[in-house]
């Protein structure tokens, strides 16, 4: 088989950006010209238009999501941290508690949404901890597998020369499990949204989830696209906020940042 | 801890059973003695501090549920199950038929490729009622939500398992003069298994997963209807019933998956 060549970087940018063009206008001629029912698939412009005139109403909503999202982050992420660093110092607790966590990984924990509406009522409460509680473990396994992947010789090296627990904590362990902790952290950021979307979806309150299954039950398909650009939006910025906190800490530590922006194993619903 | 667990101790040294037990202590027991406890734990919590069945069905309770609604459990898992499963196989097929044209040509990669990758990050967990407007409430809503959550970690696994074929196989096809698409099914294909596993183990649970939120979003049956039913008429037990079913699937479907990569393992590296 021929190998294919490597394609240059001015055709790795212009084609897709020319690809994207290509289908938004294909899809504003399929609907213009009625191929596709309006009633199922609204026009790009439509849903623009609609974004930009009902900018108002949807901005509360686009705030709660936002807000929700970036608090369950921050509240998941760091217990998912610290109970990683405790998973690695505290070795029968890790023994005890490893396969379970891992083992709660395969659950569909999802399915656990209307339970949360049960437990602390329809409010901003059941949403974070549902969305906390989705993406929580993902942050303490990645830290407890960044801990452990610690260089055996550095550790080797660091006692011989007498370095206390805490420094080979802070100076050795921690730095070198950046990479996986914030692969990690790629992981809970992209839960923290999904949890809180389908806890909007659940309790039906407000938020940007409230507001698609609101259109979609009165096929207001347009304002639906809207609120699922907005969604696709804040989704994008707050990995992209993830992926650049990842990039400066790399940096900063001097390790080699790696082309890929994200792993096989980051993939997510 | 049970008869099981200890070998019958006569005849053995008392070292030696101290020893079996080291052994298994790290094995085994501690995680199955964490989730006893847990168990009983909650059993124990319920009950002594008598908290409402709605916020907190003891286990025995939830045991019930599980025997007093199996038909119906047994009804609405079957509808699911069969759907993950089906949208387990459409994914590896779609999966696999994309990261087949990614490979065969350099254009359509480098045009859809980024595309992907933003389909990727954004949560396309919100797209479930959009499903509901194109597809209606039925399964095929749900199979084809399922699809599209799914089939991208077996795309990126088959991808990963192309590039990975040594290049010296490849040379070696194309100086015995097999075309692109013989290098691909004798050569590619069977190389990239493994890699495809990894990736069919992750898309069992995006599979479930969709499926369920489809049922969520819009059904008239299924595991996922049912645990709607049962919390908006607050029978936690019912929910936490369905749940374990849910859970038995999920990890019966995995281990299927993973019992097929052990299978091919052998098959191909001895």
């Amino acid at each position: 088989m021929a190998m294919l060549k490597r394609s240059s970087r001015a055709q790795r940018i212009l084609l897709p950006l020319a690809n994207c063009c290509g289908i938004l206008l294909l899809w504003e001629y399929a609907v213009l010209h009625g191929w596709i029912n309006p009633l199922s698939l609204a026009s790009p412009s439509a849903a623009v238009k609609v974004a930009a005139s009902s900018f108002g109403v949807l901005f509360p909503h686009i705030l709660a999501t936002t807000y929700e999202t970036l608090l369950t982050f921050v509240l998941s992420s760091v217990g998912g941290i610290l109970l990683g660093a405790l998973l690695m110092h505290w070795r029968m607790f890790r023994l005890a508690v490893y396969p379970s966590i891992v083992m709660f990984q395969l659950l569909p924990k999802i399915a656990l949404a209307p339970l949360f509406v049960v437990w602390f009522g329809v409010n901003i409460v059941s949403r974070l901890s549902f969305a906390g509680f989705i993406s929580f473990f993902p942050i303490v396994l990645a830290t407890l597998a960044g801990l452990r992947a610690t260089d055996p010789l550095v550790l080797k090296l660091c006692s011989s020369l007498r370095a206390s627990p805490a420094q080979m904590f802070w100076q050795i362990r921690l730095p070198y499990a950046v990479p996986l902790i914030m692969s990690g952290l790629k992981v809970g950021m992209t839960l923290a949204i999904t949890g809180v979307i389908v806890s909007e979806f659940v309790t039906v309150q407000n938020g940007l989830g409230y507001i698609i299954v609101l259109a979609s039950s009165n096929m207001q398909i347009d304002l639906m696209f809207a609120a699922l650009g907005w969604v696709s939006l804040i989704g994008l910025v707050l990995y992209g906020t993830v992926l650049l906190l990842e990039r400066l800490i790399l940096m900063r530590l001097g390790a080699p940042v790696t082309g890929a922006l994200f792993q096989p194993g980051e993939v997510v619903p | 801890m049970s008869a099981e667990t200890f070998p019958t101790g006569v005849g053995l040294p008392a070292a030696r059973r101290l020893g079996f037990f080291r052994r298994h202590a790290d094995g085994a027991l501690l995680p199955v003695g964490f989730i006893v406890l847990c168990i009983a734990g909650a059993e124990i919590l319920a009950r002594i501090l008598a908290v409402p069945e709605v916020l907190l069905p003891p286990p025995s309770r939830v045991l019930t549920a599980l025997a007093l609604n199996a038909s119906a459990l047994c009804y609405h898992g079957a509808l699911t199950i069969t759907q993950v499963v089906a949208a387990l196989f459409i994914s590896l097929a779609v999966g696999i038929a994309l990261a087949t044209v990614f490979t065969l040509s350099r254009v359509i990669n480098d045009m859809f490729s980024p595309l992907f990758v933003v389909l990727q990050i954004i949560p396309k967990i919100a797209l479930a009622p959009l499903f509901v407007v194109w597809f209606g409430t039925g399964a095929w809503s749900h199979l084809s939500f399922a699809v599209c959550l799914s089939f991208f970690p077996i795309l990126t696994a088959a991808r990963a398992g192309f590039e990975e074929t040594s290049a010296d196989a490849a040379r070696l096809c194309s100086a015995l003069g097999a075309t692109s698409w013989q290098t691909l099914v004798h050569v590619k294909l069977p190389m990239a298994l493994p890699q495809l596993f990894v990736g069919a183990k992750v898309s069992t649970t995006l599979c479930i997963i969709g499926v369920v939120l489809g049922e969520f979003v819009s059904a008239r049956a299924g595991i996922g209807w049912y645990i709607v039913q049962a919390a908006a008429l607050s029978q936690t037990a019912n929910v936490l019933a369905s749940l374990v079913v849910l859970s038995l699937f999920g990890l019966s479907v995995y281990g299927a998956v993973s019992a097929g990569e052990i299978l091919v393992r052998r098959r191909m590296f001895g």
